[in-house]
């Protein structure tokens, strides 16, 4: 599901739109997500076909949240080493849920199960297909292109996830707690973005001052 | 034996159907959490198959079909599930080939019953997820093609069988049934049996058995006969990606309406190999199967008929790939006055083509098909057919 916000801003930022603020030092954005939507696991296809249960499976945190600026600081787009990053496949689930990474970022994509699995994508930023390899393997993506792509193993359609691919490092996925910390920030006023389970779920301005941390809370419903 | 087995797996149900009761009310999934739906629509689409080479046992020809298929699965607790899958063919009234309890007495151990309309435990391809696994548009011979044995129509002549060789997919003999029908498939992959089935281990070993009322060939919800199926699969994974079975099956297959007049009923007897190979972009999957139908209206003994098929699927890019598959199904040679002959026609079959996903849930294939046999309406056909296929 392709977000019109969330493309319009990943493109602001491409473009290099730029914060009224000063370079000299830096501030926060911190607060907390409050996921009130029902976010129940997708229980998949039936197993009509199947001679017994299928195996456990895990639950897969729907309602993590990413959190990020709608428009980027001046510089956010210089080159900047980024570090790589996981995307599990863990008990027929991948985690995270919802993975965000920089423009550039290798992910990788470990087979922590005893079964196969095919992780692909057809999403527009980032086509791939990383075949069938066994438990203990890893296989990596490096994402170069802005954008929404949705991940799902080609065997067990019940696995989907989502990686969202950022143009800036302005951003951060709730913890179990619903907290997020963007460090880091020039000060000046920014549109923050909460992004949930696939769709752009609110957009709120705050102010950030030179050596503190602003708060900003959110209540997705 | 029989009566043994359904008195345990009544008394199995039940005593699971009492854990159950009391594991649905302390379970705090919401209905969503234990609900779940799937299905396809699938659009064939070829020129006209003379030969009839792909005619299925209701007068459908695959390559020219629009099915509807939807399954539904509702857990009502950890241990017990009902399970439906719904299908219809050129807007045929709706069928459901799949309706079954599933049971799981203890959750600590790898033991499931099913009971009803239940998926066959024999081979491999029938029980394929959905026509989405089926890298082609054609369904192997082994599961498809039917022979020009009946169940409920028999002769007592060798040589009215040998007159209708390559005519399966329409013939009718003196005793029993009079209105033509398809004959028998040595495996029917779009039945599915009544019975009850229990599946014991998971990895590396798993063995499943089921009880039923018809045979591979024959599925049935009711019974023409007084005999019932045991069918058994074996199946091991040696190695990451190797998945190997070994299947066999026995039951009666000869309808009352024949055996009455043949003064005994006669069985089917099947063994079966299947194995999959998958790494990376490859899957390599191989089936064969060695069938025995008694034939107690003939003289001559039984019939045997022996079948095998290689396929294989290699991913080209994402959403792009390619499959093929080579597919033999031969029969018996029988001594006649004229010489050895089959009792019917063999048959090869070539079938290469590959798919395009335009989105997750719509997946386009092509595909080209070969048929030869020495006998029937036509003995060569080359058939291109185009799929759609939306899942959901």
């Amino acid at each position: 599901m392709v977000q019109p916000v969330l493309w319009a801003s990943l493109l602001a930022m491409v473009l290099g739109a730029k914060p009224d603020a000063p370079q000299a030092s830096l501030g926060a954005i911190v607060g907390q997500v409050d996921v009130r939507l029902e976010t129940g696991a997708s229980r998949g296809r039936p197993s009509v076909r199947e001679l017994g249960n299928p195996a456990a499976r895990g639950r897969p945190d729907r309602s993590q949240s990413i959190v990020y600026l709608e428009t980027a600081p001046q510089g956010a787009f210089e080159a900047r080493p980024v570090a790589p990053a996981v995307l599990d496949q863990r008990m027929e689930t991948f985690v995270p849920y919802a993975l965000p990474v920089t423009a550039g970022t290798s992910v990788q994509f470990p087979n922590s199960d005893p079964i196969f699995h095919n992780v692909f994508s057809l999403s527009k930023p980032k086509r791939f297909d990383l075949g069938r390899y066994p438990q203990g393997r890893s296989k990596t993506v490096v994402f170069d292109s802005p954008g929404i792509v949705r991940v799902f193993c080609e065997i067990h359609s019940h696995m989907s996830a989502f990686i969202l691919v950022f143009s800036h490092g302005y951003y951060d996925s709730t913890n179990a707690a619903g907290r997020y910390e963007i460090h880091a920030v020039p000060p000046g006023v920014y549109d923050v973005t909460v992004w949930t389970d696939g769709e752009v779920r609110a957009t709120k301005s705050v102010a950030v001052t030179a050596g503190e941390a602003a708060t900003l809370d959110f209540v997705v419903e | 034996m029989s009566h043994l087995v359904n008195i345990f797996a009544v008394a199995a149900i039940s005593s699971t159907l009492s854990a159950a009761s009391v594991a649905a009310q302390e379970d705090k999934r919401s209905f969503s959490e234990r609900f779940s739906y799937g299905g396809e629509v699938v659009g064939n689409f070829s020129p006209v198959d003379e030969g009839y080479f792909n005619e299925l046992e209701y007068e459908r020809n695959l390559l020219r079909l629009l099915r509807f298929n939807l399954a539904l699965e509702f857990e009502a607790s950890d241990r017990i599930a009902f399970l439906t899958e719904i299908r219809s063919d050129n807007f045929d009234a709706p069928e459901p080939y799949a309706l079954y309890i599933r049971l799981r007495p203890w959750l600590e151990r790898a033991f499931t019953i099913q009971a009803g309309r239940i998926p066959p435990v024999f081979g491999r391809f029938a029980r394929q997820r959905y026509e989405i696994d089926n890298p082609l548009i054609g369904t192997p011979l082994l599961y498809q093609y039917p022979n020009t044995l009946r169940p409920d129509s028999a002769t007592t002549e060798l040589s009215e069988i040998l007159q209708r060789r390559g005519f399966g997919v329409k013939v009718v003999y003196p005793i029993g049934d009079q209105s033509p029908h398809a004959g028998l498939p040595v495996m029917n992959s779009l039945r599915w049996d009544t019975g009850v089935q229990v599946r014991i281990g998971d990895d590396p070993v798993e063995l499943s058995v089921a009880l039923t009322q018809g045979t591979i060939s024959n599925p049935r919800v009711r019974d023409d006969n007084s005999g019932k199926q045991v069918a058994a699969r074996a199946g091991f994974r040696p190695a990451f990606g190797w998945v190997v079975g070994v299947s066999g099956a026995r039951g009666d297959y000869v309808a009352d309406e024949v055996g009455e007049v043949a003064g005994g009923s006669g069985a089917q007897t099947v063994f079966g190999v299947d194995l999959e190979f998958a790494r990376n972009h490859l899957i390599v999957r191989a089936e064969s199967m060695w069938s025995r139908w008694d034939t107690p209206t003939l003289g001559t003994g039984a019939l045997t008929a022996a079948g095998a098929f290689v396929e294989a699927r290699y991913k080209l890019s994402p959403g792009l790939y390619v499959a093929g598959r080579v597919d033999r199904l031969s029969f018996e040679g029988v001594a006649t006055p004229g010489g050895s002959t089959t009792w019917d026609s063999s048959i090869w079959r070539f079938e290469l083509g590959g798919g395009y996903y335009i989105n997750r849930h719509l997946l386009a294939k092509v595909a080209f098909q070969y048929n030869e046999r020495d006998a029937g309406p036509l003995t060569r056909r080359s058939l291109p057919a185009v799929q759609l296929l939306f899942w959901f």
